[in-house]
């Protein structure tokens, strides 16, 4: 592992090592897979990404559904989206009802700068963290990008 | 949108359209008709029913798919508190909670339907 690897080039790396292991492992994206760096994951694997558009709520649900059926899922949007828009699916298509979804909201905190506050995420580890039955990893490195993938749930 | 869009025709919706909600009747509330047509532009196949007719629901889901390639949508036309006449159609008892009186005429409407369905 490079030192000076960024944490989404590690997490995309990882995923796609951990996909061609296990063929029911999908990753549900909202018109994310660029800014997940997730297109190489999609040309690689085709068959196990899905995509939903731009509908973050509908993206939870959709994983949630996923995980009932037995799928081994990662849903993968930006974080301001993902835990502002979505937050009752996650409380309740995830949480309540027990799904083991591994949610990935990327581009955290003040990532995207200059696209300015709606695209900033300040509030997500205070709204999750009013959540029971959800564990958040924050990773600081690329280290603890492969290792908070692999523990996914 | 997405079902339509990966044409999931083994996909099922149900409205319970029972017409009320907490403040009084959907339709005066906030409109929601045309309710089949708009669920028609997202792409599902929409059949009308009956929903407090259980034959009725039996041969709509025995018709699934209605239309090959499209998700469908029951639009199950419904009486809200059905079988129990003080109750039915009543927007107040979207959250009522019966006193001890109402608990027992509720019941026995229920328990001499039922066993008149036996």
């Amino acid at each position: 592992m490079e030192l000076a690897k960024a944490n989404l080039e590690a997490f995309a790396a990882t995923l796609l090592e951990l996909a061609r292991q296990d063929s029911d492992l999908l990753v549900v994206t909202s018109d994310s897979r660029g800014s997940a760096n997730l297109a190489p994951f999609a040309k690689a694997a085709p068959g196990q990404i899905v995509e939903v558009g731009i509908a973050e709520q509908n993206l939870v649900g959709v994983a949630a559904g996923l995980a009932a059926a037995g799928k081994n899922v990662f849903a993968v949007s930006p974080a301001c989206f993902l835990t502002a828009r979505s937050l009752e699916q996650i409380k309740n298509d995830l949480c309540y009802s027990d799904r083991p979804v591994t949610a990935v909201g990327i581009s955290a905190g003040v990532s995207y700068g200059a696209l300015g506050t709606t695209h900033h995420s300040l509030h997500d580890y205070a709204a999750l963290r009013a959540i029971h039955n959800i564990t958040l990893v924050a990773p600081a490195d690329n280290f603890e990008t492969r290792e908070g993938v692999q523990c996914r749930c | 949108m997405m079902a339509a869009h990966y044409r999931l025709d083994n996909l099922v919706a149900i409205v319970d359209r029972n017409g009320l909600q907490i403040t009084g009747a959907t339709e005066d509330v906030c409109q929601l008709a045309p309710l089949d047509e708009k669920c028609e532009a997202f792409g599902f196949a929409v059949q009308r029913c009956d929903g407090n007719d259980l034959g009725t629901l039996v041969r709509a889901f025995e018709a699934v798919p209605f239309r090959p390639g499209k998700p469908s949508l029951v639009l199950a036309k419904t009486r809200k508190g059905r079988g129990v006449s003080f109750m039915e159609n009543v927007a107040r008892w979207h959250h009522g909670v019966p006193n001890d009186d109402e608990f027992s005429r509720a019941m026995a409407e229920l328990e001499a339907a039922e066993a008149a369905m036996a």
